[in-house]
């Protein structure tokens, strides 16, 4: 998945100063994965000229905030950059960080947007936001439901690496809540497949199966595995399959941004210290 | 902070006081800087666009936004070991309950890299990316020390401050060099163990500490953490002999005096 999802911004369309504008849009150039970038390429990729860009580099390297590399020719992220970071990212508060973006998912569904994480082979709900209408669904806040069931559990399931989704597929009983539930191995890799394709994972009653409709995305950490997941759900008469399918790209972008920012943090420790 | 004239400066000024922590409302950055309300306005306007500042909730005041924290993981993504001894630090602070941390070195500076969090009930706050001057901290101490006399000398003159303080450091240095660790107990009972990771040439531009906020088990427990992050420095230097690319230091082509980060740390 790229690190950022958000096309490059037109340096013509910013208010304010142009050149510094364009100063600061080379420099977020170098927040993606590849560590230099040469002029010709950056005023290229920029839609530039040579002589703006060159100037932009320059500007920058005055700074601080990139260096020459050990052939002077191209340019990399020099220490300026660590007095944006002098006071150090604080450690991971999931609710905290996931709020603003469960609100305007909720905003947008009008439907209840919950937050998950793993616990062991269950998912458990720990936050969220009841819908608006005078039906809606229930926050299930503390619910633990196995890994292979709801689209909660199965959006964070998706994410985890294959050995672990195999150590939990060979020893969990996959137990039948619905006649959907999926209940063999085989049936719940598929699943997987199918969710780290679309992005998301989608309900089909295998868990609760009266009148709610959901979809599931993950909230992923640094190395691609899941912080946990976010749900929308609601009432299938008025949430129903086709209002889901019309929302799905907005909802998406908003899970894009969150990603964004919770990729920033590694995957957090299991809680409790694994027996020896 | 330098009071800069041009439009570029001025943006960079603003980047510096909000990189200072907390969000900060208009009026009062317009002061810090000496800039008239509209000036400072735009600055924030041009910042936001481009995703280095963003307005709290109440939309009021202004933080550094996700793109300064993006260019500061981008910075750190340019040591080789951060990624390579994530696995060692996670099964560290899984064995011991307590927060790990690798340091790199830029220029004369530690550069928190790499952290994994501890489970204790109260442990410290891994910040990642958190700069200081070497001698600052126990993990940049733990480099320090491990530089020849002439780096050192160099050092001294840049971040020594007085007399007093330099000899100090001196001595400091020359107890760490023996002992083969840092260890700094706080009043608070706060204690950081820091080892230097060494590369194949014998050189320390990184360092492993564990950082323990409440520290169990008195000096029996000390000797026990240790002697677990020493074998877990010791894997370390094994995976850094295995690929020396590993040791790679992004900024060794420059002169260190020639690396400041913008701030004067502490």
């Amino acid at each position: 998945m790229p690190r950022s999802t958000a096309a490059v911004p037109d340096h013509r369309g910013f208010g304010g100063n142009r050149a510094t504008a364009r100063v600061l849009l080379v420099l977020t150039q170098f927040a993606g994965d590849n560590a230099s970038h040469g002029v010709s390429e950056l005023s290229r990729e920029l839609n530039m000229t040579k002589n703006m860009t060159h100037r932009a580099l320059r500007t920058l390297e005055d700074f601080g905030y990139l260096v020459r590399d050990a052939t002077h020719t191209r340019y990399e992220l020099g220490p300026g950059v660590l007095q944006l970071g002098r006071l150090g990212l604080p450690p991971l508060n999931l609710p905290q960080l996931a709020e603003p973006y469960m609100r305007r998912l909720q905003e947008l569904s009008e439907e209840t947007v919950s937050l998950a994480i793993r616990f062991g082979e269950t998912a458990i709900t720990i936050a969220g936001l009841r819908g608006r209408g005078d039906v809606a669904r229930r926050v299930p806040f503390g619910r633990a439901v196995p890994l292979h069931a709801s689209p909660a559990s199965r959006a964070i399931l998706a994410y985890l690496p294959d050995d672990e989704i195999e150590a939990y597929l060979a020893t969990a009983t996959l137990k039948r809540f619905t006649p959907t539930t999926l209940v063999t191995p085989e049936a719940v890799w598929r699943e997987v497949a199918t969710v780290r394709e679309r992005g998301y994972a989608l309900s089909f009653g295998d868990h609760v199966h009266r009148g709610a409709t959901g979809i599931a995305f993950p909230v992923l950490a640094g190395d691609g595995t899941a912080h946990g997941s976010v749900t929308i759900a609601g009432p299938s008469d008025r949430f129903t399959p086709e209002r889901r399918l019309e929302l799905i790209p907005e909802l998406n972008e908003i899970m894009c941004e969150l990603n964004r920012h919770s990729r920033l943090y590694p995957a957090e420790q299991p809680s409790a210290p694994t027996p020896a | 902070m330098t009071a800069t004239n041009s439009s570029v400066g001025q943006v960079f000024d603003v980047l510096g006081l909000l990189s200072g922590g907390g969000a900060t409302g208009i009026g009062e950055l317009a002061r810090r800087l000496a800039v008239p309300l509209s000036t400072a306005h735009r600055v924030l306007a041009t910042l936001e666009q481009a995703g280095y500042a963003a307005r709290d909730t109440a939309g009021k005041r202004y933080q550094l936004g996700l793109g300064a924290q993006e260019l500061t993981h981008a910075l750190l993504r340019r040591f080789p070991l951060q990624a390579a001894s994530q696995p060692v630090l996670r099964r560290l602070s899984g064995a011991t309950g307590e927060t790990i941390v690798l340091t790199c070195r830029i220029g004369w500076y530690g550069v928190r890299t790499a952290s994994a969090e501890g489970w204790h009930e109260i442990h410290a706050a891994p910040r990642l990316g958190q700069t200081s001057p070497l001698a600052s901290t126990a993990g940049g101490r733990a480099i320090l020390a491990f530089h020849d006399e002439a780096q050192l000398a160099q050092y001294l003159r840049r971040h020594g401050g007085g007399a007093r303080r330099t000899a100090a450091l001196r001595a400091g240095v020359a107890a760490i060099r023996e002992q083969g660790y840092v260890l700094d107990r706080d009043d608070d009972g706060r204690s950081d163990i820091a080892l230097p990771l060494r590369d194949e040439a014998g050189g320390v531009a990184a360092s492993l500490a564990i950082e323990a906020a409440a520290p169990e088990g008195g000096a029996r427990g000390e000797r026990q953490r240790i002697a677990r992050v020493r074998s877990a420095a010791q894997e370390i230097e094994r995976l850094m002999r295995a690929r020396p690319e590993l040791a790679c230091d992004p900024f060794g082509h420059l002169p260190p005096d020639a690396l400041t980060p913008g701030f004067d740390g502490g």
